[in-house]
C-alpha cells in the first residue's frame, strides 16, 4: 500500500505527467473562471438590488470578498505545498508553492485595497487599524518575506527549503497572529462596529453573484498556477528530453 | 442612454466602485497577462533552441561529409 | 546532557568575549528611546503614556540588530558543519547555542528596557510588569530571531533580509507584551496574558531548536 502510494505520488510529481495533467485541465478551468467572474460580476453590479443600508457601495463586495479569501486560501495551499516539498522531495510541489506565492500576494493587494476604498465611504476613512484589516496587511508582509527570501538565495533547492520553511512556520502563526490581533482589537473598542461583511446578512439576490465570482476566482488561481508551474518546469528542464519530444510534437 | 449613465453613477457611490474595479482589474490583468506573456516567452525560447539544434545537426552533418571526402 | 552543558560553556564565553556584539544592541535601544521625545513632543502625560509601546518596539529592533548575525562566525568558524558531525545531535548543540545566546544577549536588553521606559516616564509599578513580560516574551523573541539567522546565513546581505521575514511573525507577542503593560496601568487583571507569553515561548522552544537546525541543516547542502 504504502509503495503504492509513493509510486503514484512520484509519478503525478514528474514534470512530464504534471505537464499533461495540466494542459488537460488548464483550459476548462481558464474559460470557465472568465464564465463565472463575468456572470457573478454582472450579477453584482447589475442584477443585485441597492442595499438599503449602505447604499450601492456594498457592490465591492464582490470583489473584496473573494480576494480576501484567496488570499488566505493561497498562503494555506503554498505552506501545504512547501511541506510536500519538504517531506518527499517533489520538484513540482516547489515549483507550485514558488508559483503561487506572487498570486497570493496580488490577492492581498486587491482584497487591502478594495478594502480601503470601501471603508471611504462606509467608515469616513480609508485605513482603520481593525483586526481584519491588520491580520491582512501581516498577511502580505508574510507573503512578500516569502518572495523575497526565495529570490535572495541562490541554489534553488535550498533556496525551496528556507522559503518552506518559513512558510510553514508562518503557517502556524497565523491564526496566533489574528487571535492576537482581535485581541488587541477588542481591548481598543474601536470605533467602527464592522457588520458588513457578515454572508448570513446578505438576501439570495446578493448572494449568489458573490458565490459565483468566488468560484471564479478560486478556478482562475488554479489556471494560472497551472499555467505559470507549466513555464517554470519548461524553463527548468530545457534540456529534458521529454521537452525535446514536446516540442516534435507541438510542431 | 440615461439609464446607463444612472447605473454607471451608482448614486453617487460611483468614483468608489470604479476605482476599486479598476485597481482589481489592474491586478488580474498582471495575472493573465503575466501567465500568457511567461508561456509564450519560453515557448519562443524552446523554438529557438529547436531551431538552433536542427542547424547545429545539419552543420555537424556537413562537416562530417566534408572530412569523409577529403 | 553533558554535551549541552559542554556547548552551552563554551558558548557563554564566546559570546561573552564578544563585547560590542552585547554593547550595541543596548546602545541601540538607549538611543531609540532617547529619540522618542524628539520624535513626539516632550510632554509628560504623552510620553508616559507610550513609554512601554516604545520600549518594546526598541527591543524587538535591538535584538535584531545582532540576532539576525547570530550564525555568521559559525558558519565561517566551521562550527556548522561540526555539529552535524558530531555524536550528539545537532539540535542539542544548536539548543545550547541558543540558551549561550539569550543569557548574554538577551537579558542584559530586557533588564535595560524597564529603565528605558521609566526615562520615558512608565510609573515604576508597572515597570514590573514590562519586565516580566519581556522575560516571559523573550525566549520566543529569540527562536524567531534565530531563524532569521538561519535561513539567510547563505546569503551575502542577509542582515536587511532576516528582519523582514522576523518582524511580522512577532505580531502576536508584541501585542500581548505591549497589552500587559496598559492592562496593569488600568489595573486589569494580566494573568491571562503571562500565561499567554509563557504558552508562545514554550511552544517555540520546544519546536523552534528543531527548525532552526533545519534551516541550518539547509547551508550544508551543496
Amino acid at each position: 500500500m504504502a509503495s503504492r502510494f509513493w509510486t503514484w505520488l512520484h509519478k503525478k510529481g514528474s514534470p512530464p505527467v504534471f505537464y499533461d495533467m495540466a494542459d488537460r485541465w488548464a483550459p476548462w478551468l481558464g474559460w470557465l473562471s472568465l464564465i463565472a467572474i463575468a456572470v457573478g460580476l454582472f450579477g453584482g453590479l447589475v442584477l443585485a438590488p441597492t442595499d438599503y443600508q449602505q447604499g450601492d457601495s456594498y457592490r465591492i463586495i464582490y470583489i473584496h470578498v473573494p480576494s480576501a479569501w484567496m488570499s488566505m486560501f493561497v498562503y494555506m495551499f503554498m505552506a501545504s505545498m512547501a511541506a510536500v516539498g519538504i517531506v518527499w522531495r517533489l520538484k513540482i510541489a516547489d515549483a507550485m508553492a514558488l508559483t503561487a506565492a506572487p498570486i497570493g500576494a496580488m490577492f492581498t493587494a486587491v482584497a487591502l485595497t478594495s478594502g480601503a476604498i470601501w471603508g471611504k465611504p462606509t467608515w469616513g476613512t480609508y485605513w482603520v487599524w481593525d483586526a481584519r484589516l491588520t491580520s491582512e496587511l501581516i498577511l502580505l508582509f508574510l507573503y512578500l518575506g516569502y518572495i523575497a527570501l526565495y529570490n535572495a538565495i541562490e541554489d534553488e533547492r535550498t533556496a525551496a527549503r528556507a522559503a518552506g520553511i518559513l512558510a510553514l512556520v508562518g503557517v502556524v502563526n497565523i491564526p496566533i497572529i489574528h487571535f492576537s490581533v482581535e485581541w488587541w482589537h477588542s481591548l481598543h473598542q474601536g470605533p467602527i462596529e464592522i457588520n458588513l461583511t457578515e454572508k448570513s446578512s446578505l438576501q439570495p439576490s446578493m448572494l449568489w453573484p458573490l458565490l459565483t465570482t468566488m468560484a471564479g476566482f478560486q478556478m482562475l488561481f488554479f489556471w494560472a498556477l497551472l499555467r505559470r508551474t507549466q513555464t517554470l518546469v519548461l524553463t527548468k528542464e530545457i534540456a529534458a528530453k521529454w521537452v525535446k519530444r514536446l516540442m516534435e510534437s507541438k510542431a | 442612454m440615461d439609464s446607463l449613465m444612472n447605473w454607471f453613477a451608482m448614486n453617487g457611490y460611483g468614483s468608489y466602485i470604479w476605482t476599486a474595479y479598476a485597481l482589481w482589474a489592474l491586478g488580474f490583468a498582471w495575472l493573465i497577462g503575466g501567465t500568457l506573456l511567461g508561456r509564450k516567452r519560453v515557448w519562443a525560447q524552446l523554438g529557438d533552441q529547436q531551431r538552433r539544434n536542427a542547424l547545429k545537426a545539419a552543420q555537424g552533418d556537413n562537416e562530417q561529409r566534408n572530412s569523409e571526402q577529403s | 546532557m553533558s554535551a549541552w552543558l559542554a556547548s552551552f560553556e563554551r558558548e557563554c564565553r564566546i559570546a561573552w568575549r564578544q563585547k560590542m556584539d552585547v554593547l550595541n544592541p543596548l546602545i541601540f535601544m538607549e538611543i531609540v528611546i532617547s529619540l522618542a521625545p524628539l520624535a513626539l513632543e516632550p510632554s509628560p502625560r504623552l510620553l508616559s503614556e507610550v513609554a512601554a509601546g516604545f520600549a518594546w518596539l526598541a527591543l524587538l529592533l535591538g535584538a535584531q540588530l545582532t540576532g539576525s548575525a547570530l550564525f555568521a562566525d559559525d558558519w565561517r568558524t566551521g562550527w556548522l558543519k561540526q555539529i552535524f558531525l558530531s555524536p550528539s545531535p545537532a539540535a542539542v548543540l544548536v539548543s545550547a547555542r541558543l540558551a549561550a545566546w539569550w543569557l548574554i544577549g538577551f537579558v542584559p536588553l530586557v533588564l535595560l528596557s524597564p529603565v528605558a521606559a521609566m526615562m520615558l516616564g512608565l510609573p515604576s509599578a508597572s515597570a514590573f510588569a514590562l519586565l516580566f513580560a519581556l522575560l516571559l516574551a523573550s525566549p520566543a523573541l529569540l527562536i524567531f530571531t534565530a531563524l532569521g539567522a538561519a535561513l539567510t546565513l547563505g546569503i551575502g546581505r542577509a542582515a536587511a533580509l532576516a528582519p523582514l521575514l522576523v518582524l511580522p511573525l512577532l505580531v502576536p507577542l508584541l501585542i500581548f507584551g505591549a497589552g500587559i503593560v496598559r492592562l496593569h496601568a488600568d489595573g486589569l487583571p494580566v494573568s491571562g496574558q503571562y500565561w499567554l507569553l509563557a504558552a508562545f515561548s514554550m511552544l517555540s522552544v520546544t519546536l523552534g531548536p528543531l527548525a532552526v537546525t533545519a534551516a541550518l541543516r539547509l547551508q550544508l547542502v551543496d
